[in-house]
């Protein structure tokens, strides 16, 4: 089924919070291997 | 591999392809088999799209990266989230919106008939081989690992595959992917767990020996463009390459044109950003888990059989003594692995004599793999070979099932995939284009079904005759990225409003000539060349573009 309802402003207002999300979830994955980095590498 | 192994992997291929025939209802037109009628969800597209970027090649040549290089490899996903939001509110609503089955269509309708036949034909050229590519990757791996012959091995993986997307389409596809991809992140769970279980050491002290050895090594922050992975190539130049990948290569454009709706398409996407990089340090971390638990266990010195059989036929006693040093090397470097676990007061000196004893392993290896290129005439490198040697001699039986219905998997679901773009292209872009634009559904869909036949048999062809090619990853994106970066280009001037049918089919053309001229003339790294070839179409393309208005 195609979905030709034009993007509400709520819809963006969601895909907003998901890019906030996704920044936070990518932060906490490299900022774990950095530590890994920091903390056993040479 | 014992029958229950064998069992296991049997039943896996039997249930997916019967599973994929199951799927095949609603494929009955051309909008139902291309883009299953655009009803798939969001969570469905988003395993599909993981899966089909998660091929065999991953399973076995990225922990066998991890194994002998550490995690730096994580750093071409870097640019991967920030190309899923830019594509989140750029191409993806613009593709899904125009009502087209390919991402070429679309540039027919921006540009012209020319620029839409030479995109879609390089796309067919480059898919083409590297589906051939991905179906080799664990075909050479099983032919020497179980013995049997390389065309058997990849019949076992392309039979199957082209059976459930031939008769299923999209959603055959799409609903296999998700399948296949909880199956591949069980197994790779399971062995890191498996890993953690029989490793005699803690893991603190195993992270610490794997540091000493620089396999910890996450980011290099040195702007040098002539390394391969750096933080910088992988955020600039990875950005580029995802762009292109995931935007305008048909085999991922496919899983999102087949969503709901924009939403759901968009929110398909996200689910790469945020899994992708988790995923793939989940990757590297059992190569570099299977470097630290064969500090404790001896693995052999070749790990690619069929090698090691060849060396031993031909230069035996060689070998032999070969053999001998490396066993007494290897208990000395195991005895200063434990030292290094059991220091206490800080002292360097183990750590020391453990980095000198892994010097003398790597020099044995590199004389053992100098006696295979003398006795085979074959590349030396044997990365691909650790991991299925680890699982099929070290992992419990049943589990190395998993994991090798695990690699299946993951190689059926990217074939898959390149086989459903493959076929719609070459349909929709040539045959109902050019040659019988005005046939019925039922036609265009017999000729899908042919087309994907034929893909399937030629990539059959082209892994036969692949055989060993290095990393195998890294000659897939390398391939990949003498195209890529120039499509990008091509899609990125689409949006310029300026631009014309000229600028894009010209610019396309000498970005492609740039790239190539950068990767024989130059040691730049080729995730930059996915940024240059994107710049050169884009400041070739408008200058030629505003020709063509004044010429019009």
């Amino acid at each position: 089924m195609v979905d030709d309802t034009p993007e509400t402003s709520s819809g963006n207002s969601r895909f907003r919070i998901t890019l906030i999300r996704v920044i936070i979830v990518q932060v906490i994955a490299l900022g774990l291997l950095l530590w890994l980095q920091m903390r056993f590498g040479r | 591999m014992h029958w229950v192994n064998w069992l296991i992997v049997i039943v896996y291929l039997f249930w997916v392809v019967v599973d994929g025939i199951k799927k095949s209802k609603n494929t009955d037109t051309v909008s139902g088999y291309f883009i299953a009628n655009k009803s798939l969800s969001w969570w469905v597209v988003g395993l599909s799209v993981m899966a089909t970027q998660l091929s065999a090649v991953t399973m076995i040549g990225t922990p066998g990266q991890g194994a002998t290089d550490g995690l730096r490899f994580i750093q071409l996903y870097l640019g991967l989230p920030l190309a899923m939001v830019i594509l989140g509110v750029t191409i993806v609503p613009l593709l899904h919106g125009s009502g087209v089955y390919t991402a070429y269509e679309y540039l027919e309708r921006r540009f012209d008939a020319k620029t839409r036949a030479l995109t879609a034909f390089l796309f067919l050229i480059c898919r083409g081989l590297s589906v051939g590519t991905i179906m080799a990757a664990p075909g050479v791996v099983f032919s020497a690992i179980f013995g049997i012959p390389l065309v058997w091995a990849v019949a076992m993986i392309g039979v199957p595959t082209v059976i459930y997307t031939m008769v299923g389409g999209v959603q055959a596809v799409a609903w296999a992917d998700v399948k296949q991809m909880v199956l591949i992140v069980i197994a790779l769970v399971a062995i890191m767990f498996v890993l953690v279980i029989q490793m005699p050491i803690s893991p603190g002290e195993a992270l610490t020996i794997a540091g000493a050895t620089g396999r910890l090594q996450v980011f290099d922050f040195s702007f040098d463009m002539s390394e391969r992975y750096t933080f910088w190539s992988g955020v600039i130049g990875g950005t580029f390459l995802m762009l292109s990948y995931f935007g305008t290569d048909q085999s991922q454009v496919q899983r999102y044109l087949a969503a709901r709706s924009v939403h759901e398409a968009k929110s398909s996407l996200l689910m790469s950003a945020y899994w992708k990089i988790p995923l793939q340090a989940l990757v590297l971390l059992v190569g570099v888990g299977v470097f630290m638990y064969y500090q404790f266990v001896r693995p052999p010195l070749l790990y690619n059989p069929a090698h090691e059989a060849a060396v031993v036929a031909a230069r035996g006693a060689e070998y032999d003594d070969l053999q001998k040093r490396y066993a007494e090397v290897f208990t000395l470097r195991e005895e200063a692995a434990f030292a290094v676990a059991d220091a206490s007061d800080g002292s360097q000196q183990p750590m020391e004599l453990f980095l000198a004893r892994e010097q003398e392993i790597q020099a044995i290896r590199g004389e053992a793999l100098a006696m295979v290129v003398e006795e085979t005439d074959e590349s030396s490198t044997d990365v691909n070979y650790i991991i299925p040697r680890f699982v099929l001699s070290e992992l419990p039986i049943g589990l190395a099932g998993l994991f090798i219905a695990g690699v299946f998997a993951a190689a059926m679901s990217s074939i898959a995939a390149e086989l459903n773009a493959l076929s719609t292209t070459s349909v929709i872009d040539f045959y109902r284009r050019w040659i019988k634009p005005h046939a019925d559904d039922a036609h265009y869909l017999t000729v899908s079904k042919g087309a994907t036949v034929f893909w399937g048999f030629f990539a059959c062809i082209v892994a036969t005759y692949a055989a060993t090619l290095g990393s195998l990853i890294e000659v897939v994106n390398l391939f990949g990225s003498l195209f890529y970066g120039s499509i990008l280009g091509v899609f990125l001037l689409a949006m310029v409003p300026r631009a014309k049918g000229l600028g894009a089919f010209l610019g396309l053309i000498i970005g492609m000539v740039t790239v190539g001229c950068v990767q024989y003339f130059t040691t730049i790294g080729y995730l930059w060349h996915n940024v240059i070839g994107a710049a050169v179409v884009l400041l070739v393309g408008v200058p030629l573009s505003l020709i063509d208005r004044r010429n019009a």
